[in-house]
């Protein structure tokens, strides 16, 4: 499967991100969130490309063997219980699928926003640090160098 | 040698604010730079205490590497560790050993026939035992300051990779190969000018000492032309 088929494949894509990431009160399924930045990795890097490409093939044909419902018509944990099993079966292309679907959400200006970030360069607006006061190095201070002296 | 790397990290009940600011060392100490036997290893380390993780690092886990599980506790389990992170480094200082070397691969060359360097590396008994201490010690530092769990990656094998030694500066000869202003005992008017001078690692990184000898390298040839 070429990155061109995980295209092809985007309604299984998306169903599979929204089960890595669901949906809760304050954040999106991933599948909103991540999907641009997964297809974006495949059709830069042919590495990942595969990897992904694999992972999504691996899905699609344990789903195949299941239910005739298929991945997305499942229930979650029906889901969670395939992509467990996909897991194990191929550790590389999965970890794969992870780290991309969990890169592409959480560098999304939406979900930096949720956090309580401000999105996009942090020069030169810089951090805004509220003031603190030092802890008390007098104990330190006393006892001198603790260095070798040349 | 190199600077072998160890990283714990601790997980704290309420927001840190650690995400803002510089991703460097925030606060060092050498406490535990000088030998004490008592340790059971020679030389040390210092402690870098750095800030916490981004948004991405917070899912992947960073440098420990414990990504936060997917599926409906994803949520739940990102929440209790994003903002709430700090991490120790341990940064060992390695010592020249016979095992650690560069040398010439034998098979692999380049597009022109040359052979590529071939770097050789195992993490001794020494080193191993100074990141266990460091370890041990930055658990306690996490804990004492109200973590409620520690993680440990006991060697980051993305990390620390300055490399260091081979051609040690000495007085003498028979021991070391380039004297006190960087030239090389065996061969004339040949200068030696980077880390590989370094007679041990030290537990910091290396680039402001190598500037430092560089200086001083430079200052040697100077005197030496006028």
């Amino acid at each position: 499967m070429t990155p061109e088929r995980l295209e092809a494949k985007r309604d299984l894509l998306i169903s599979v991100l929204d089960t890595l990431i669901p949906a809760d009160e304050e954040f999106p399924e991933s599948g909103a969130l991540a999907l641009d930045h997964v297809l974006a990795i495949a059709g830069a890097s042919a590495e990942a490309g595969s990897l992904l490409a694999r992972a999504l093939e691996a899905i699609e044909e344990a789903a195949a063997g299941g239910e005739a419902r298929g991945f997305a018509g499942s229930s979650v944990t029906q889901r969670e219980e395939l992509l467990r099993r996909v897991e194990r079966s191929h550790p590389a292309a999965f970890e794969a699928l992870v780290r991309h679907t969990y890169d592409g959400f959480y560098s999304h200006p939406a979900t930096i926003a949720r956090l309580g970030l401000e999105p996009g360069p942090v020069q030169p607006r810089g951090h805004r640090i509220e003031p603190a006061a030092l802890p008390d190095l007098a104990r330190v201070a006393a006892r001198g160098p603790i260095f070798r002296r040349a | 040698m190199f600077h072998p790397y160890a990283m714990a990290r601790g997980v704290f009940e309420r927001p840190l604010g650690g995400h803002r600011g510089p991703i460097g060392c925030s606060i060092i100490s050498q406490e535990f730079y000088e030998t004490d036997l008592s340790r059971g290893f020679v030389r040390g380390y210092s402690f870098q205490v750095a800030r916490g993780l981004s948004p991405i690092a917070s899912a992947n886990g960073g440098s420990v590497g414990d990504r936060v599980p997917w599926g409906r506790e994803h949520r739940r389990a990102y929440g209790e560790r994003f903002d709430r992170t700090i991490t120790v480094a341990i940064i060992g200082e390695d010592l020249p050993e016979p095992d650690n070397r560069v040398d010439l691969d034998p098979a692999l060359t380049d597009g022109h026939g040359i052979p590529a360097p071939r770097v050789s590396y195992r993490l001794s008994e020494n080193s191993r035992r100074m990141l266990d201490h460091g370890i041990a010690r930055a658990r306690e530092v996490l804990h004492a300051a109200g973590a409620r769990e520690v993680a440990a990656n006991p060697l980051l094998r993305a990390g620390g990779w300055h490399l260091m030694g081979t051609a040690r500066m000495g007085r003498d000869p028979a021991t070391s190969v380039v004297d006190a202003e960087g030239r090389c005992h065996d061969v004339p008017n040949l200068y030696i000018v980077d880390g590989s001078v370094m007679v041990t690692s030290a537990g910091v990184n290396p680039t402001s000492t190598i500037q430092a000898v560089a200086l001083h390298v430079a200052d040697g040839m100077i005197r030496r032309r006028s």
